[in-house]
Order: C-alpha cells, then structure tokens, then sequence
C-alpha cells in the first residue's frame, strides 16, 4: 500500500516516507534486495566511506547487551574507488535518494573523501561522521568539542557538491552547543545520535568481549538518551535534524518527529528484524487515523 | 499451504540442488510445533513456518529469535537440521546446545510460541561435492552434527553414487543426539570419556579410520562442523594425509544478512570476508588457520584454546 501521507520535505526534496537507513546497518544498499528492498525507505545511508579502504577493527566486533549491543566493527570499509566503481552503479538506479557517510583518519583524509563523493553523480546528501567512537586514532571524538567540530565542518563544507549532514556524538559535555557550531559553520542538516561509548567484559576470560577495549552502543537501550538529545537539539538549531538511536517501532519513531526530528533513522533494528521498516510505516498510517492527522511531516516537532 | 515469500523462489517443493546457493532469505514467523531434548544440554527444537522461504540446502543457517522480548536482542544463528515442505505448511527443524541466555531462553519456549525466524542464509556444503563424488565424510563434534542431518537426507539428490559417513563425537554418550540424525548406517561414534563407541575425540577417530578415506579410489571428501579446536586438528590431518576438508564456522554473528560486518574473519589473502556470506561453510585451503587460532578470533566460537 503506497500512500502520500508519509512524505516530508527535507533539505528541499520530497521524500516519500521519513524513515532512513542509519549508516552501517545496511551495508551499501545491495546485500538483501529481497528480504530488505531499499525501495522501503525514504532515504539510505551507506556504510561509513573513507577515501582509501580501511581494514577495520579485529573480531569479535559485536557483543550483545541488555537490550542493546556493542560494536567495534571500526569502519571498515572498501574506500571511496572501489565503491564508486563497483557499488555506485547498481545504486543510483533505484530512485532511493543516497546518503554517503564518510570520514578520514586526519584532516587531508577528509578533505579527500569530500571531493571524491562530490565528483559522484546523482547523490542525495553526504553525511560527515564525526562521532565514530571507535577510532582511537583521533584520540578523541572529533564532535566532542564545538571548536574541533566547527572547524571540520568550515573545512569540508565548501567542498561539497551536496547538501552536508553532520553527524552528532552523544559522548559529550552538551551537544547542542556543537550542534549550534556545526550550524554556525555552514551544516545544511545534523543527524543525531551515534552511539555511546560502551564497555563488556567477560568475567571469566578476563577481557573484553570485543576486539577492542571499548565499543558503540545502540539498540533500544540508547532510545531515551536519543530523544532527550534530539529534542534539546532541535532547540538549540535551524536546520533540520535525522533524529536515530534506538527507535524499533512505530510509537518510537513518533516519539522521534515529535521531539523535532525531520527524518527518523534506524539502525539496530536492520540487524534483528528487517520487517520492523514497513512496521513503523503501516504503524504511522494508523497512528494518523487514530489522531485524526492528513500527514506525518504535522508530527514534526510537537513537543 | 503457506505462501511463498519471495518472488524468485519457484514454487516447486523439491529443493532445486543443482543451482548454486543464491540465498535470498526471507524473514518470517516460526511457531514451535515439537521441542524436545535431544541430549544432555541439547534440545530438539522445529518450528512451523508461516511462510514458505527458498529451500535450505545442508549447511545453510537461519536467524532465530525472540518477537516478545528486546532481550535478547540479536536473532542467534541456528544451522538447519531438517527441512520438510508439503501441502500442509513447512516446516524446519534444530539441534540447540544451551550455551548462554539466548540459546536458553529458546529452550524454555512451549508448543505455540511464535518466533521470528530469517532463513535460509550463507554457503552450503553442498556445493563442494561433485555429481560423480564417490564418498562424503561428514566429521562433527557436539551440536556441530546439525547440519550434518540435512547433509545425509540431501546428498544423494546431488550425487546419487555417493555413499555418506558421519563420524560423531561428543564428550559423553549422553550427549549425543542419536535420535535425531536419521542414519541406521555408515555411523561412527567417539566419546571422550569411552561411554559409546570409539574412546577418545573425534579427530582421533578420523586418524584410526583413515582407510575410509581411501577406499573411495581417493576421491572422499571431508564435511566437518564442530567447535574450532576440532576443526584446527581437523586442518592438520588434512594437510597431513592430503584429504580435501570442507569447513563450516559457528562464529558469532550479528545480523546474519550482511549488513553489519560484524562477523568479519580473516582469510589466507589477510583480507576480512564476512562469514555470514562468505560462509558460513568455507574450503578449509581459504582459512589462514594459524591466524584464526592465535588471536582468538571466532573466540565465541568456544576457542579456550592456544595453539602451543
Ligand atoms: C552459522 C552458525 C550456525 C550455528 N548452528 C548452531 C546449531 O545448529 N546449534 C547450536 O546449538 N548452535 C549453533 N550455532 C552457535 C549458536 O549460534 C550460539 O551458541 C548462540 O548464538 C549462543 O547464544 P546464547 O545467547 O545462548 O549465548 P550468549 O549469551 O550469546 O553467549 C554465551 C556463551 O556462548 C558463547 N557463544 C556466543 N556465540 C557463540 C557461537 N556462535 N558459537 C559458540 N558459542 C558462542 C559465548 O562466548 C559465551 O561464552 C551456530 C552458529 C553459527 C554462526
Ligand atoms: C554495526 C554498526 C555499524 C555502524 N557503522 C556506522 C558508520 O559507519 N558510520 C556512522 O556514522 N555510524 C555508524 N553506526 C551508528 C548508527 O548509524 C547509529 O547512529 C547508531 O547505531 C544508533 O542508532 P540505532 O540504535 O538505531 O542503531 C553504526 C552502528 C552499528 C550498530
Ligand atoms: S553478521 Fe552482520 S554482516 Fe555478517
């Protein structure tokens, strides 16, 4: 069942429904045409790119929690070359609007990334990860300081073709304040939260029970840190917000556009239950009805 | 008859073995029709499907989980022991060692319980074997024998001039899941602990038993699936008798459909493959077994194990 009541307008586009892939949930759009089709979603992010491939981090990379789950996984990733020549072409095709979330180890990298993705024909949007915790190389998360964030974002943004996205920690002091710099500096959009920096032992190993010391958390668990932080957030800027973390169903990702969120992205709900997509979709359409709405863009920061 | 998932999946009922495995699973629900244990700590669990999904060949997993709970949360990776669609609906069944909360959580379920079930995913064994493969040694340890019970049901669709094997060992007699594997012959048991059969592990019963290997003029195959301190031995006897060893890995998983990388494994290249696509059954030449065993990769796996 197709229905308008779903669009909303973000960053100048029509989209047909305000759910989105988070990036690295869904691979780079191809792994399950049928199980998952990307036609589903109003808009896809893509695993997170780097300008030459990354290797990633060492196994075991994922660790369940209560309700939730860490990971590790490191951005692993084929690089920006590869994926313009062998992924990018079966991609465009859909008619999905593409979201190309990228990184770099250091500030050149970056810049790098950006231009190769702006030379991509027929992307959407790029969305600048500046909150993966699981790179011990940046010492630090670069969004955890607005001074940091703010001077990426001068740095990258006038070398985008396409709308820039910026993606929020949640490991921080007070993150509208880098919401406000990343907005200062030329942000067409933010998108909020990654995950939380994570511990899990195994007691009787005596290790982690990741590769790494530390790893990412998301799932269900994060859900009310997200909302708090969207809705602070949505407060404190403008521009339009891709409220994720922890949403795995229909009243979740409600409570998301309520609190200020223009798109909803999920992320940890992919891995466990692909039918959760269109769920939230026909959970949406009925939440509508029952409140007596025409559309779901009326939800859009109620609260 | 339950409808079909996918709109590539023929509607014929009879496994198309011959084509390569194209997995494209299908999410669906499975209500638990029979659980019941299998062994000590192991319980037999088969679930009717609600949907009909591509058939699985032997080999291939499924993601099983919870739809009532977010805890656990990821769906736990199940190798398929038997698969039987008909008129009357579909239905696949299990092998399940208890192991943490997952697994017994699975074992609380009753007759009625509705889990969410993806299926059927990764590589089969069965495209390793060759329309004129004389022999098929399957070799398992523990609850590795899963996938070993569609192995023997299927094999003689894709080779019919093959005979099977099954070498089967576990550390006790009441351990082994006897009932639910389908052989009256061509069965070999080895318990460590001497309560049934061969005394001793069931690499070490390979090695006593190696003229099996060669009175099929050399062609045999080995089929193993256990946890990875019997495949590394495995490996061994392979490199030192020069047999072709097949392997399948019971690595932890996140998503199971590719979409996470979360079950990254390193392969002879140095290279990370995911197992959940590449694999799970990989030819035992692809794994860079030193690797894999020195650091601790697969450690969910249920590696305790440091190669001296
Ligand atoms: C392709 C594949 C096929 C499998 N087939 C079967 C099968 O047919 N029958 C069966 O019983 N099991 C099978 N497994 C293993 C099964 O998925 C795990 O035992 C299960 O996920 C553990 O979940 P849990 O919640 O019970 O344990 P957890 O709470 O997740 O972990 C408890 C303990 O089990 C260990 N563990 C975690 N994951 C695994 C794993 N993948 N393998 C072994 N130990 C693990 C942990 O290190 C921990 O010590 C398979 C795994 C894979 C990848
Ligand atoms: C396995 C995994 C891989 C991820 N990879 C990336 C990534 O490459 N880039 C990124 O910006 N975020 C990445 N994330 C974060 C998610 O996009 C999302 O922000 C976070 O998981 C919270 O949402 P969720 O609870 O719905 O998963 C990853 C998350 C998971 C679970
Ligand atoms: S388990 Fe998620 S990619 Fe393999």
């Amino acid at each position: 069942m197709t229905s308008n009541r779903l669009e909303v307008t973000f960053l100048g586009k029509t989209i047909k429904n305000p759910i989105v892939a988070a990036s690295g949930c869904y691979g780079y759009g191809l792994e399950q045409p049928e199980l998952l089709p990307p036609e589903a979603f109003g808009a896809i992010t893509l695993k997170g790119l780097s300008a030459t491939p990354k290797r990633g981090n060492p196994p075991p990379r994922i660790a369940e929690t209560p309700c939730g789950m860490l990971n590790s996984i490191g951005l692993e990733n084929v690089g920006i070359e590869a994926f313009a020549k062998n992924t990018w072409p079966h991609l465009r095709g859909l008619g999905v609007p593409i979201i190309a979330n990228f990184f770099g180890d250091d500030e050149t990298e970056f810049q790098k990334a950006a231009q190769m993705l702006s030379d991509l024909e027929g992307l959407f949007a790029m969305e600048l990860n500046l909150s993966c915790p699981n790179k011990p190389q940046w010492g630090r998360i670069l969004a955890s300081d607005p001074k940091v964030a703010s001077r990426l974002v001068r740095l990258i943004k006038p070398l985008c073709r396409y709308p820039l996205i910026v993606k929020l920690s949640p490991n921080v002091a007070s993150i509208s304040e880098v919401a406000k710099a990343c907005e200062d500096s030329g942000a067409d959009a933010l998108s909020l939260i990654n995950t939380l920096l994570g511990m899990a032992i195994d007691v009787d190993a005596k290790s982690s029970r990741l590769g790494t010391r530390f790893g990412g958390l998301s799932g269900p668990s994060i859900y009310p840190i997200a909302l708090r932080m969207v809705s602070e957030v949505s407060r404190a800027v403008r521009i339009p917000i891709v409220g994720m973390g922890g949403v795995s169903s229909p009243e979740d990702a409600i409570g998301m556009m309520l609190a200020g969120a223009s798109l909803v992205g999920v992320g940890t709900l992919l891995l466990v239950n692909p039918f959760g997509v269109e769920e939230i979709k026909q959970g949406m359409l009925a939440y509508l009805d029952r409140h007596g709405l025409e559309k779901v863009a009326c939800l859009q920061g109620r609260l | 008859m339950p409808t079909s998932c996918s709109s590539r999946t023929s509607t014929a009922l009879s496994p198309d073995l011959s084509v390569r495995p194209a997995s494209s699973p299908c999410q669906t629900e499975g209500e638990v029709v029979a659980i019941a244990q299998a062994g000590a700590g192991i319980f037999w669990l088969e679930l009717a499907l609600s949907l009909l999904p591509m058939s699985p060949m032997a080999g291939q997993f499924a993601m099983v989980g919870f739809k009532d709970t977010q805890d656990p949360l990821l769906n736990r990776p199940l190798s398929i022991a038997s698969f039987e669609a008909g008129s009357t609906g579909c239905r696949v069944g299990f092998l399940v060692a208890i192991r943490g909360k997952g697994t017994r959580r699975l074992a609380e379920a009753r007759q009625g319980h509705k889990l969410r079930v993806i299926i059927p995913m990764g590589q089969s064994f069965l495209r390793h074997v060759g329309p004129d493969q004389r022999r098929i040694i399957a070799v398992a340890g523990g609850v590795g024998v899963a996938p070993m019970v569609l192995l023997g049901r299927q094999i003689k669709q894709v080779s019919p001039e093959a005979d099977f094997l099954l070498l089967y060992g576990a550390k006790t007699k009441a351990e082994l899941a006897k009932r639910h594997l389908g052989l009256t012959d061509g069965l070999y048991v080895a318990t460590e602990d001497g309560s049934e059969g061969f005394k001793g592990r069931v690499t070490e019963l390979v090695e006593a038993e190696r003229a099996l290997l060669l009175q099929a003029g050399g062609s045999a195959k080995v089929f193993a699936c256990g946890p990875l301190p019997m495949l590394y031995a495995l490996n061994k006897l392979a490199e030192r008798h020069r047999f072709d060893l097949v392997v399948s890995f019971e690595g932890p998983m996140g998503c199971g459909m590719g979409f996470c990388l979360g079950c990254a494994m390193e392969n002879r290249e140095g290279m990370y493959v995911k197992l959940c696509q590449k694999g799970p059954v990989m030819d035992a030449k692809e794994v860079d077994w030193e690797r894999l065993t020195r650091s601790d990769e697969l450690r969910g796996a249920g590696c305790d194990f440091k190669p001296a």
